[in-house]
């Protein structure tokens, strides 16, 4: 809204309403970041893989000085583009290091391998669950007018004062604290932390039983993996399809609405007509 | 009530589906936990976003909306009440949002609010708000937002309430005093009023008694000096009829126009309270509006009726004003014109003296396009107005804004109303005010003033 009037702008400021404990999450989000790339980087000097070092070092470094120039814009967007890094990453470290496996040097076991990787995504896993806890903080925000010259807060006191015990008492908001906030959102996120958790620990499992016990199974590779893969593909279009069919099925649960008493008076009226018409013609 | 339910899974959603299914499937084919975790982890969401929909979609919530009045001046308050009732046995978290038109502005709290609803409980929100602009203004509807993460799937319920309020003119932030006001209308009559012979208080002449004069108005001192029935004559009360012609035309827009109403206002609603007449013609490329108010009618109904005009945006018409003016004999009146210098001249001063051949007297205020700040109408919005400076989109915008255009037009304008005995007055932005510079020109007719004027030959 354009509104130039200078008395105006004397009287009232346009504000924003800053949201404190930004800067905690900031810092543990790029710490984290930061922290999963660094775990790549110290199995590859382990496992002397010259070129997955030097890639990740790179992409690291990109990722780094993305995270700083940003401040305080944090956006869903930037995070899937941190997202895109990786999986950047991954390709090029799978066509120019080791084009079996990235992670499969000579050097490491399996065990340490496997380990290595679900921190680093247990660490990727804690950098999105902060941001998202960030944009949901950054929602908060609002815009509004703070009265600044001696009259304008006069004014805004006084009418304040008048509505005392009227319907328009204002009280204050019972605003939620940040802890409060945290808690909600935990709360929320506790169960599916909880199947990530099992889901992990299932892998690791598989991967401790492929290393143990059947060292060449053919039948996870052909049969078990694919399956994984089919199912993962069907489940992205359900869920992308969800949303676009769930209000179908509202819909259909509802009983239909009854029909208007006028709306039947009228419908009826017009068939006599008809009727009457039908008949004259004849 | 009417409530429209809105579901949508949004971009950075179908965003987050498909690389959750990418980190999935090429983790799983190349055998790689640091994507399949974090591909988990994000499917997860948004599976939980739907969960949280299937949860509480049946969850519902009554909305009451309330304004604390129904019509109000320009940079006044208002409150506004919104109370949200739980129905369901679930606690609900969500957010809600006040909408309004853009008459309005939010003070000291955001349009949107967080709050949490146990079962069957309700909560009572009272936002304050200041009106910037003066409109049919409404208020509504309310969304309600549900549950968390809203940024991928879109889970929102608007309240179709609406309250519509009228805002009314800004109050004028200067106190003139009743003892200036009074003093000035003193002026006004003592300088303009017709002395016409009538049924009033005060002496006008004497003169020879007719048969069917009252006996008691004949003057006996007069009658035995010149030995013939003398009778004293009375002036009428007198009364001036103000007309106040008001421009609507293409050139009156934005905070000029505004504050041109807001001017009419003031200054009827001080002749209001007096024994004058009082009629204002607002006129574009015809009449469009002409008010009488009632007697016995407050300030409110003169204000409400005044506050519908709107500007026509049509290049304005004079002459149709004084056509208007002549077929309703408003004759013997205080012409009060309130215009500016801008667009054709000829045309702005078609049928002025025709104004004076009817007995009136012209009093042209010029709403100086200089003093107040143009671009403040969106309709005048100049793209990258920010990046130019200000003198070259005036030049853009008004070619006669360059200063010796507008100080020519000013000396024309000045010429065209001394020859109709007419007074120019000038309103130079908002720090001035019409009822002091018509107490300033009426200075001018003070009788010291006049023999100051007659010395120096004027």
């Amino acid at each position: 809204m354009r509104f130039r009037d200078r008395v105006f702008e004397d009287d009232w400021e346009k504000k924003t309403i800053e949201t404190r404990t930004f800067s905690p999450i900031l810092l543990a989000h790029h710490f984290f970041g930061v922290a999963a790339i660094a775990i790549i980087l110290l199995q590859s000097a382990i496992s002397l893989n010259i070129y997955v070092f030097t890639i990740w070092l790179i992409l690291g470094l990109i990722i780094l000085l993305l995270d700083l120039t940003r401040g305080n814009k944090l956006t869903l967007s930037s995070e899937l583009i941190f997202g895109f890094f990786f999986i950047l990453g991954t390709a090029l470290s799978l066509l120019l290091g080791n084009f079996t496996s990235m992670f499969f040097p000579d050097s490491l076991g399996r065990i340490e391998i496997t380990l290595f990787q679900v921190s680093a995504g247990i660490c990727v896993v804690i950098r999105f669950i902060l941001s998202l806890y960030f944009i949901e903080f950054k929602a908060n925000e609002g815009f509004h007018i703070v009265p600044t010259s001696i009259y304008s807060q006069e004014q805004l006191k006084h009418y304040q004062d008048n509505l005392v015990l009227t319907d328009f008492e204002r009280k204050k908001n019972d605003e939620d604290r940040f802890l409060k906030k945290l808690g909600f959102l935990l709360q929320r996120m506790l169960w599916p932390s909880v199947i990530l958790l099992i889901l992990v620990l299932i892998a690791i499992a598989y991967s401790f039983m492929i290393y143990f016990v059947i060292p060449n199974d053919s039948i996870a590779e052909i049969v078990v993996r694919p399956s994984l893969i089919v199912i993962a593909m069907l489940y992205t279009v359900l869920l992308i399809r969800t949303h676009t069919i769930l209000p179908k099925i509202i819909e259909k649960q509802k009983p239909p609405a009854d029909k208007d008493e006028e709306t039947e008076e009228i419908a009826e009226m017009v068939s006599e007509e008809d009727e009457e018409i039908i008949k004259e013609n004849t | 009530m009417q409530e429209d339910k809105h579901l949508e899974l949004t971009k950075n959603g179908k965003g987050f589906i498909l690389f959750g299914s990418l980190f999935v499937i090429v983790g799983l084919a190349i055998d790689n936990y640091l994507l399949i975790i974090p591909g988990v982890f994000f499917l997860l969401v948004i599976s939980s976003t739907f969960a949280n929909f299937l949860l509480t979609q049946k969850a519902e919530i009554t909305t009451e909306l309330r304004i604390s009045k129904n019509y109000m001046r320009s940079r006044g308050l208002l409150a506004v009440s919104v109370k949200l009732t739980n129905n369901s046995d679930k606690l609900v978290k969500l957010k809600a949002t006040l909408r309004f038109s853009y008459h309005f502005q939010t003070v000291e709290l955001p349009e949107q609010v967080f709050l949490e609803l146990k079962p069957k409980e309700n909560k009572k929100l009272v936002w304050i708000l200041i009106a910037v602009r003066r409109g049919n203004a409404e208020v509504g509807p309310i969304e309600l937002d549900i549950g968390p993460f809203q940024y991928l799937f879109k889970q929102t319920r608007i309240k179709n309430l609406v309250e519509y309020i009228k805002v009314l003119p800004q109050r004028p932030r200067i106190n003139i005093p009743w003892k200036t006001k009074k003093e000035l209308l003193l002026k006004m009559v003592h300088e303009f009023a017709k002395r016409v012979k009538g049924r009033g208080d005060e002496f006008f002449a004497l003169r020879d008694y007719m048969p069917g004069d009252e006996v008691k108005h004949i003057d006996w001192h007069a009658t035995a000096r010149h030995d013939k029935l003398i009778t004293k004559e009375f002036e009428d009360e007198r009364n001036l009829h103000f007309l106040i012609y008001l421009d609507l035309g293409s050139t009156m827009f934005g905070p000029k126009f505004e504050y041109a109403l807001s001017s009419v206002v003031e200054l009827s609603s001080l002749i209001q309270g007096t024994n004058h007449d009082l009629a204002v013609i607002a006129y574009g490329d015809n009449v469009s509006r002409f008010i009488v108010p009632q007697v016995g009618k407050n300030e409110l109904k003169l204000m409400l009726n005044i506050f519908d005009v709107e500007a026509t945006g049509v290049e304005s018409n004079f002459i149709n004003a004084i056509k208007f003016t002549k077929s309703n004999r408003l004759l013997h009146s205080i012409a009060i014109i309130f215009s500016d210098l801008e667009g054709d001249l000829k045309n702005k001063f078609k049928g002025l003296h025709l104004l004076k051949t009817m007995g009136s007297r012209v009093i042209f205020v010029n709403f100086s396009t200089m003093g107040f700040n143009i671009l403040a109408s969106p309709e005048w919005a100049i793209d990258q107005a920010q990046s130019i400076e200000y003198k070259d989109i005036m030049e853009s915008v008004f070619p006669s804004l360059v200063k010796d255009d507008y100080k020519s037009r000013e000396k024309e304008v000045r010429q065209i109303l001394f020859s109709v005995g007419g007074d120019f007055v000038e309103m130079r932005g908002y720090e001035d005010n019409i009822i002091l510079s018509l107490y300033r020109l009426m200075k001018k007719y003070s009788p010291s003033q006049r023999l100051v004027q007659q010395a120096l030959g004027r």
